[in-house]
Parts: C-alpha cells; sequence; structure tokens
C-alpha cells in the first residue's frame, strides 16, 4: 500500500487517470492520513490556481445564477458516503437525481420558462408585489418553486403600449405570477394594475415599471383565473377598472 | 532528454513592474471569502439560498475562471465549462463536509476535474495541443493586464514556483495548469513514469513548505 499513499500529490493535482483515481479513492476510503494528505495538497492547488486568477465575462454570473434558479439540489449524503462527499469528482457526483418529479415533467417547466428566468436575471431584479414591497429573494425563491411545479404553465402576450407579459400560474401551488418586459415608465400619479377575470373581475395589485424586467407576484385566486388583464390607474389604484386593458392574456384551463 | 518545449514562462520574473490595478472586487479565494465564510455560505447554499450562492461565486469565480482556462485554453469553452462547475457546486452544495477539506479546495477540484475532463477526449485533446502550439509555450491565453490578482499571495505563488528546480516546475506545470495525465507528462517529456511521479511530488511538498502556512 506504499504506493498507494504516495499517489495523494498525483490525485490531487488531478493527473490520476481515471483507472488509478477510483482505486485511489477506495483506498482513501480506509485511510485517514491519506485523506488528511489530499486535504492539504488540495489547498496547494487552490494556490496555483491563484497565480492565474482571471475575471470571467460579467453575462457569465448572470447566466450561472439563472441556470442555478431552477436545478434542483443533491440530498445531503447519508453519514456511510462519507468518503464520497471528501470526493466530489468522483463519478457518482455527476448524478443528479430528481427526486420530487419525473425529469420530464421538470423539463416541461424548465423549457417554458428558461428564457424567461434567464432575462429576469439578466435584467436585474425589479420586483412587486401588489400591496407591500416584498424582498427580491423572497420573490426570487417564489418565482423559482413555481417554475418547479408539476403543472406550471406560462402565458405570453403583448402590452398595447409597449412590451411583453407572461402570466406563469400553477394551480396545485396556489401560486401565479406576472412577469412584465420593457414597460414603460408611467408618469407621476399613474400606476400599472393588474386584475384576474373570471366570475367576477377582481383588483390583484398595483406596480410600476422598473428597468426591463418587472416580477408582480398576484394574489392566489389568480392561479385559477380565467385571463389575467393589466390597466394603467389613478393614484394607488382602484376597486374596478376604469381604463381599457393594455394587456390581457387568457389562462389555459386547469 | 527531449527540449523542454513547456518551458513555463508562465511565472517567469514580470519584464516590467506588475501594475496594480484593481478592478471591482478582488475576488480571488485568498483575498475575499475567508474558510469560514465560504463554509457558512455553502451552509446557507445547501438550503436553496441563491443570494449566497451569487455570493459565493463572487468570491470564487475569478480562480476558477483561471484555472478553468489555464487548462481548456478557450475562453468561449472556459465559460461553459465554469458554468458547468458552478451548477455542479449547487447541486452538491448539501453534500459538502467542512471535516474533510476546505471549501476553496473542493471547489477547485471540482473545477480541475471539469476543465479536465473537457479537454482529455482525444480529439479536444488534440485541439487543445493546438491551442497551446499556437500560444506559444505555456503562456495563459489571458493578456497579463488581465490577471488582476490579489497581489501578495499571487506573487508569492508565482514566487514559490519560480524557486522550484526547472525538471518540477515543467511537471507542475503540465500536470496542473495543462490538465495532462503523469502519463502523458511522461511521455511528452521522454522520462520514465516514475520520474514524473516523483517531480510532481516532490514540487508539492515544496510548494506546501513554502505556501502551507498560508493555505487556510
Amino acid at each position: 500500500m506504499n504506493d498507494l499513499h504516495a499517489l495523494a500529490s498525483e490525485y490531487a493535482v488531478g493527473s490520476l487517470p481515471a483507472s488509478e483515481s477510483s482505486e485511489f479513492e477506495s483506498h482513501l476510503a480506509t485511510c485517514p492520513d491519506c485523506r488528511e494528505e489530499v486535504a492539504d495538497m488540495r489547498d496547494i492547488a487552490v494556490h496555483l490556481s491563484e497565480a492565474v486568477a482571471t475575471d470571467p465575462p460579467p453575462s457569465l454570473r448572470a447566466s450561472v445564477l439563472a441556470q442555478i434558479a431552477f436545478t434542483p439540489q443533491r440530498q445531503p449524503a447519508p453519514a456511510t458516503e462519507q468518503t464520497e462527499r471528501a470526493m466530489p469528482a468522483s463519478a457518482s457526483s455527476n448524478v443528479v437525481p430528481f427526486e420530487r418529479r419525473s425529469r420530464a415533467t421538470w423539463a416541461t417547466g424548465l423549457v417554458a420558462a428558461a428564457a424567461l428566468v434567464a432575462a429576469v436575471a439578466l435584467g436585474g431584479w425589479a420586483i412587486h408585489s401588489r400591496n407591500d414591497a416584498r424582498n427580491a429573494t423572497a420573490t426570487a425563491q417564489e418565482l423559482t418553486q413555481l417554475l418547479a411545479a408539476r403543472d406550471v404553465k406560462t402565458t405570453t402576450g403583448s402590452f398595447s403600449s409597449s412590451g411583453s407579459g407572461t402570466v406563469i400560474v400553477s394551480p396545485s401551488e396556489h401560486r401565479a405570477l406576472l412577469v412584465a418586459s420593457d414597460l414603460p415608465a408611467l408618469p407621476a400619479g399613474r400606476v400599472y394594475e393588474a386584475w384576474t377575470l373570471g366570475t367576477s373581475t377582481a383588483p390583484a395589485g398595483t406596480f410600476t415599471s422598473s428597468g426591463s424586467q418587472t416580477v408582480v407576484s398576484l394574489p392566489n385566486h389568480a392561479a385559477t383565473a380565467a385571463a389575467v388583464a393589466v390597466t394603467i390607474e389613478r393614484g394607488n389604484g382602484s376597486q374596478q377598472p376604469t381604463t381599457t386593458p393594455i394587456f390581457s392574456v387568457t389562462l389555459p384551463k386547469a | 532528454m527531449t527540449t523542454m518545449v513547456a518551458c513555463p514562462v508562465l511565472w517567469a520574473a514580470p519584464s516590467r513592474p506588475v501594475s496594480l490595478t484593481v478592478r471591482g472586487r478582488v475576488g480571488t479565494m485568498g483575498s475575499s471569502g475567508s474558510p469560514s465564510e465560504l463554509v457558512d455560505l455553502l451552509k446557507r447554499i445547501s438550503s436553496g439560498d441563491q443570494p449566497a450562492f451569487a455570493d459565493f461565486y463572487d468570491s470564487t469565480s475569478r480562480t476558477v475562471f483561471g484555472i478553468v482556462l489555464s487548462v481548456v485554453r478557450d475562453r468561449a469553452q472556459a465559460e461553459e465549462v465554469t458554468q458547468e462547475v458552478y451548477v455542479e457546486a449547487w447541486t452538491s452544495a448539501p453534500r459538502f463536509d467542512p471535516e474533510l477539506g476546505s471549501a476553496k479546495g473542493w471547489l477547485n477540484t471540482i473545477a480541475h476535474r471539469k476543465a479536465v475532463d473537457r479537454v482529455r477526449s482525444s480529439q479536444r485533446s488534440q485541439e487543445r495541443d493546438q491551442r497551446h502550439f499556437e500560444a506559444g509555450p505555456a503562456q495563459p491565453e489571458v493578456d497579463t493586464s488581465d490577471i488582476v490578482v490579489a497581489y501578495d499571495q499571487s506573487e508569492r505563488v508565482r514566487a514559490a514556483l519560480q524557486q522550484l528546480p526547472e525538471a518540477q516546475r515543467t511537471a507542475v506545470h503540465m500536470a496542473y495548469f495543462e490538465g495532462r495525465s503523469y502519463r502523458e507528462v511522461a511521455e511528452f517529456l521522454g522520462l520514465p513514469l516514475g520520474t514524473v511521479k516523483t517531480r510532481i511530488r516532490d514540487a508539492m511538498k515544496r510548494l506546501r513548505n513554502q505556501l502551507g502556512e498560508a493555505a487556510s
């Protein structure tokens, strides 16, 4: 086993071929000294990497954050997988289980909304909720959760002014969001107001445009509404629409 | 023995003074994001905390992108691989165990491994070799003015590398910065396998002696 003990450096700099790598990993499972040695050598490798540190393009950050927003995480390893946890690069760590739902269902929501999430991430978070300004984190998580729902549906339409809007609903989660793109800013004293249409028309929150993306958290009943519309209203909004809708989409039946 | 094709001028003494332009955040692993901060971030990331992940990215991405670019030698591919690295970090964060090594070491291992995976298939490896060839001996593809590093740490590392015997430096360069297996290094340099292993091992031990106390 002396030969194996000596491989910690080569393993830590990643120069072992795959077959020897797995052999050494089996050895690591039973050799605390080697685990410590590898951890040490990996810290030295970090220093080597620091010598070539290079700024990634800013667009990469947005792209990474958009992708992780709809990527499920693995579960913590059971205690018996200690060694595997120490070895993140082992082959099995590339297997990402889809634990809550099938890959196909996940993919449906993902494909429908991936571009949208990317757009939101790239545009910065311009978040509005219907009554109060909740923090961006909560809404970002809300969006992520919603997109992961098994019955998520997205419907897109245009604003007659300019810009477009997408309504994302999940009846099972009782949640709905409106994501509006490139909405013009309104003059002072005017707000956008969302409405849900069904057996009756109900106010669904006021918002203003901030930047290229505006995310509006709609009330729960919007998830089962027949349609969502937006008007421009005075002051802090009204209880009934007083102008012609500049946006409306019919939602798919649940 | 063959000539030292891969003469590592990467860490040769700069021919002109290195200007200390610091653009934006000085975000190497060494200078921001202390080990305990990164562990805390990973803990939060494990429960799906996306803003924590953004901080984690900001603290580590220069080093990750740097080593990935060093291995794959192509900016577009380096961006793809870096994205894969962070997606892997996101999905695997719940399995990170601080008892078993540092957060930086964990992430850096993922980064190096994915970069190597990218170039080890034979066709890609040929393309990569071609890029190394075209780029000249062991120069990073980046303009040195882009290497905005945390000065002290990076200079210490470069100095330590420069103090290695040339044979060791070449072995580490080819194995780590170019991502070659020690067999490839041996073949390339026309040396016995055992010699290359010994050189890598000795080099890493020397580096540990010089840099170890800073390996926090």
